[in-house]
């Protein structure tokens, strides 16, 4: 008995120190998994349920010189799918057919998309508001039924970009992509500039993929693009752009057209106008053709209007004497073994300097561009070169060209004769413009220039200044070629851009195109450059008309459309005619009148009150109201031009009219301001910065004069978007 | 030489101290882990699982004090009716369709809103016949027909049948506290080894029976050869008790719960302890089931009376080896299977006979001699 009790002493405690053993071979494995393996495993469980995602920039508001929006960035709902959701619901088929319906998309497409392996895919980006709130309805309804269909289809915010003056500038905007990347004009050249930082969010998440809210989130705020002010100006913008409307819509419409207007003096483009015109908006539906920048991108003789550079050169060095120097014009004239003939039917004759310049007399001008070249071989060549041609200007535009400028040692003299007529050498439109400008601005040759400044929020970034790029004549030569170029507008081919009591300096230009190695028949490019006014110009207007149809001369296509648009730009600007002014014309009896404001009224009273004013309306867009219009109120025109009006999305019902509540997330203060504005109603603020609320929704119908309220953050404290 | 001739004394308090804290410890760890999840459905309430662990322990402490209070010999008393109701429970198991099936395995029986393992009974009921057959039979215990045989079919059986329910490892813990009775009750070492290779090769056979089982043990030799699949639970163990380092994450602050660690609240529970306390913590909590385990096998050392003696002992081997498997999977060091840490593990029927035994523990070290 006792035998027995000892026995099992011994091995209950042989049993008690097994089983401590097995508990410290317990705590060796966990000193192993803990301590030395411990940091190695601290971090990888870090990476599993850590995620950094990126918080996407807003890119920069594009504005023009006085802060008008040309570009803004809106939010936009794009459909994306769970691939994976899609096929456990086992309605994939039925949700694919849905889509495809309301997308407009091909179903067999649709259905590959929601098979595949990815994680993520994008059914269709950037849809419309209707279309997306349609879907967001049926997934609920889905939800409520727990049918399954639509299970797995994602509706993400995403930022847009937005043309609210849709062709206006579109050539000097360009457009920006699906991804909000710059793809042309200033989108692309100042791309880095506008689209900003994004940020990121570090944060953790369970393996749900649900962001675990009593974590630590590393928040590294996105920086916001700058915002870019151009320095076109809206108005000026819009004259160049209904001249060259009108002249496309006339009988005799053009294969393509369009006007730069710069202020020499600063080197800023105030306007650049393309016949050739798209909607930014719309990008996509547009050939490549009319996203062209022919301005910037394309080459073209540019004929008489080159002789200014002929002419500035031989009085800069001396090689004419205006007071001496005579030319006679036997109709021709013959360089080595080639003829070359003037314009003119009937010879020119005996004529002063001035008179060359005037009749833009062919053979006085191979006459003065040899002498330049008796002066000093290859002169010539180095005031062309000087000028600007054969070099980019370096303006702030993607695609510039460099037009053609032959190698100096291949040229013959009969090439340099041509040259001094402005054939056997192409330039662009902006080469030959900011050539003149140089002329106008006593000499200096700028860089032109299509940023004015750049803003972060209310900080200055950059102003650009003007930068002279070389002293090309002296003031004093510059100031005695303008006064014999108001000689060709008062007296000369010049006549059709006189303006009344403005002072204009100008040349006219019709260069038959070269096609295959010889000039085109009946092809041509007419132009006019002009100044204003002659004495100290502050505008310089180059009008380029490309295989004008009818009527093919310079003076005839491109000097009435030069005074067509600068009659409104002088008075735009408050350019008094000066006193001086000796232009042949009698005062035209026209009444100028000032625009009123029209926005917010409806569209058929704004109509009535610019016709009582002798002005026509043209109405873009299909809203019942006005948001905003061109030129703006205040501005004086002549009558009889007109004024575009531009209406929002406004739909009517009953009889009243009423307004349909437009997405307010993530705009600024002040772009709500003016959305709701221009859709008539008022708005009741609360906070400042961006909006995250607003009462009632977006979607809903009010009658146009209701209140809405909307919520706004400081963006520092905007909730942080969390994309699961 | 029976239990009313001995002098009643105070009861081991260092024994109901330690399970005690560990409960504690363990409610406090079912909190911490399962507040995250507890929050989304079906649960939809944070303080799910530490209303329903509160509720427990009450339930379990009752049931601790119960079993301290009644006298010993009724437990003697007791024994073939109570190893009869737990046999037929688990043969009822077998052939129910009234049965949830959790993990492959058929293990919880539901009556009325109550659903409860069976297996978990039988850690009380086998030690508790085991004692009475050796006691009974103490002078032909080292006999083959008489003592050895009748106990090894007494813990076949009842390890036999549970192992039928897939759930292999309260079969091990069930068994393994036979086979330590039948050891510590004086049966023949040759025997027992005779018994052990026959049980390692009835393990081969029931490995080999379920490929689940396989593919598990690969997964244990190497768990990174299965990451997603059966190497998953011991790596996100591992990277809970990694992150814990030294000194742990605090309190609440770990982040193998947000789903990452399957069982968290259960099995998994020491790897998030691991995670939130550090190695600190998790060799405090080892102490206090070693101090545990030294005072239950010095509880059946010291009782004079036979039954008493071999009842505490398989009472407690039941405990010891319950935590050791249990943190011997969370470690790495053996396979995982599917068991609960007795006294902090989530789990009613797991809690209530874990305090129940502790009360029986607890009733017995009053006899014992100092």
């Amino acid at each position: 008995m006792a035998e027995v009790k000892i026995k099992m002493r011994r091995r209950m405690t042989f049993v008690l120190l097994v089983a401590l053993l097995g508990f410290f071979a317990v705590i060796v494995k966990l000193a192993g998994v803990q301590l030395i393996q411990g940091s190695e495993l601290k971090l990888e469980a870090e990476e599993v349920r850590t995620r950094d995602l990126g918080v996407a920039a807003s890119r920069g508001t594009i504005y023009d010189r006085n802060g008008n929006k040309l570009a803004v960035s809106i939010t936009a709902d794009s459909i994306a799918a769970l691939p994976k959701v899609v096929k456990d619901s086992e309605e994939a088929e039925a949700t694919a057919k849905f889509l495809a319906e309301k997308l407009g998309l091909e179903y067999a497409d649709v259905y590959e998309k929601l098979q595949s392996d990815s994680t993520y895919v994008w059914i269709q980006r950037k849809v419309d508001f209707d279309t997306a709130q349609i879907i967001k309805e049926a997934a609920l309804k889905a939800e409520e039924k727990n049918s399954g269909l639509l299970a797995g289809i994602e509706i993400e915010e995403e930022s847009q970009r937005y043309y609210p003056r849709n062709t206006l500038a579109c050539h000097v905007l360009g457009y920006a992509g699906i991804d909000n990347q710059g793809l042309d004009g200033v989108e692309l050249a100042l791309d880095t500039t506008l689209k900003g930082t994004d940020g990121r969010v570090i944060g953790q998440y369970d393996s749900a993929g649900n962001p675990i809210l009593q974590a630590e989130y590393d928040y590294i705020p996105p920086e916001n693009g700058y915002d870019v002010y151009l320095t076109i100006d809206e108005n000026i913008q819009y004259f160049c752009e209904r001249e060259l409307a009108a002249l496309q819509s006339s009988e005799f419409p053009a294969k393509q057209a369009g006007i730069i207007i710069m202020d020499p003096k600063t080197g800023n483009i105030l306007a650049m106008a393309s016949s050739n015109s798209y909607d930014p908006n719309e990008y996509g539906d547009y050939p490549e053709s009319s996203r062209r920048n022919f301005l910037v991108s394309d080459s073209y003789e540019p004929g008489s209007t080159f002789k200014i550079i002929t002419a500035s050169t031989a009085l800069e060095e001396g090689t004419v004497d205006p007071a001496v120097s005579s030319y006679y014009d036997p109709g021709s004239v013959s360089v080595a073994n080639a003829r070359i003939h003037c314009w003119a039917s009937v010879p020119h004759g005996t004529q002063t300097f001035a008179e060359a310049i005037k009749n833009s007399c062919n053979p006085a001008f191979v006459a003065i561009g040899q002498s330049i070249e008796a002066k000093e071989k290859g002169l010539f060549y180095k005031y062309i070169q000087a000028f600007g041609f054969g070099s980019t200007t370096g303006v702030d535009l993607p695609g510039e060209a460099s037009g053609i400028l032959q190698a100096e040692s291949n040229v013959n003299a009969v090439e340099l004769a041509t040259i001094s007529i402005g054939q056997g050498i192409a330039v662009t439109p902006l080469q030959l413009i900011t050539a003149v400008c140089a002329v106008a601005n006593d000499g200096a040759l700028l860089r032109p220039q299509i940023v004015s400044k750049v803003m972060d929020g209310d900080a200055l970034i950059l102003e650009t200044q003007p930068e002279e790029v070389r002293r090309v004549i002296s003031p004093s030569t510059a100031q005695q070629l303008r006064e014999f170029l108001v000689g060709v507008v008062t007296e000369g081919s010049g006549g059709n851009a006189a303006i009344s009591g403005h002072t204009i300096g100008g040349k006219t230009g019709t260069a038959q195109k070269a096609s295959g190695g010889s000039y085109a028949e009946r092809k041509y490019v007419a132009s006019f450059v002009g100044m204003v006014p002659a004495e100290d110009p502050e505008l310089v207007c180059l009008v380029v008309v490309d295989e004008p149809s009818g009527v093919f001369y310079g003076s005839q296509v491109a000097a009435p459309i030069f005074k067509a648009v600068m009659s409104d730009v002088l008075r735009y600007m408050g350019i008094a005619p000066s006193e001086t002014a000796d232009d042949g014309l009698e005062n035209e009896e026209e009444i100028i009148v000032q625009v009123p404001n029209l926005v917010n009224l409806d569209v058929d009273t704004a109509v009535g009150k610019l016709r009582s004013l002798g002005l026509t309306a043209e109405v873009v867009g299909e809203g019942l109201l006005v948001s905003s219009q061109t030129p703006s109120a205040g501005s004086t025109l002549y009558s009889g031009n007109t004024v575009a009006l531009h209406t929002g999305g406004v739909v009517e019902s009953a009889g009243t009219t009423q307004v349909t509540v437009p997405n307010l997330h993530g705009k600024r203060f002040a772009e709500v301001a003016d959305l709701l504005s221009a859709l008539g109603l008022t708005m009741s603020a609360e906070g400042n910065g961006v909006a995250y609320s607003q009462s009632p929704t977006a979607g809903a119908v009010l009658e146009s004069g209701s209140i809405i309220k909307v919520s706004f953050s400081d963006e520092e404290n905007t909730v942080i978007p969390i994309i699961p | 030489m029976s239990p009313q001739k001995t002098q009643k004394r105070k009861p081991d308090w260092v024994l109901l101290v330690c399970a005690l804290l560990l409960l504690c410890i363990g409610i406090i760890m079912v909190f911490s882990s399962s507040q995250y999840f507890a929050r989304y459905a079906p649960y939809n309430d944070t303080y799910h699982f530490l209303k329903e662990q509160l509720k427990f322990a009450v339930i379990g402490l009752f049931c601790l004090f119960l079993a301290y209070k009644v006298n010993l010999r009724a437990y003697r008393k007791l024994t073939y009716p109570v190893y009869a109701v737990v046999l037929g429970l688990l043969i009822f198991m077998l052939v129910s369709s009234n049965i949830e099936t959790i993990g492959g395995a058929q293990r919880w029986l539901q009556i009325g809103g109550f659903s409860f393992q069976p297996s978990e009974l039988a850690k009380i009921s086998l030690p508790m016949v085991m004692a009475k057959w050796i006691a009974d039979h103490r002078e032909d215990i080292e006999d083959f027909k008489i003592g050895f045989l009748p106990a090894l079919g007494l813990t076949g059986l009842t390890a036999g049948l549970i192992l039928l329910q897939k759930d292999l490892s309260s079969s091990v813990v069930v068994a393994g506290a036979g086979v330590v009775l039948m050891f510590c009750g004086g049966v023949r070492i040759s025997y027992l080894m005779g018994t052990f290779a026959a049980g390692v090769a009835a393990c081969v056979a029931a490995i080999a029976l379920e490929p689940f089982r396989i593919s598990r043990i690969t997964a244990w030799l190497d768990p990174r050869s299965d990451p997603l699949g059966d190497g998953y639970q011991t790596i996100q163990s591992w990277l809970a008790l990694g992150s814990g380092g030294l000194t742990g994450v605090g309190l609440g602050n770990g982040g193998s719960k947000w789903f990452y660690l399957p069982e968290r609240h259960t099995d998994f529970i020491f790897s998030v302890l691991g995670e939130e306390f550090g190695y600190i913590g998790c060799v405090m909590v080892i102490i206090l089931y070693m101090v545990l385990i030294w005072r239950g096998i010095m509880v059946a050392v010291r009782v004079r009376n036979l039954y008493a003696s071999l009842l505490a002992m398989g009472l407690i081997s039941a405990i010891a080896l319950q935590s050791f498997i249990n943190l011997g999977v969370v470690s790495g060091l053996l396979p995982v299977t599917g068991v609960t840490l007795p006294l902090i593990s989530y789990g009613g029927t797991s809690l209530i006979v874990s305090l129940t035994m502790i009360g029986m523990l607890l009733n017995i070290s009053r006899y014992t001699e100092r």
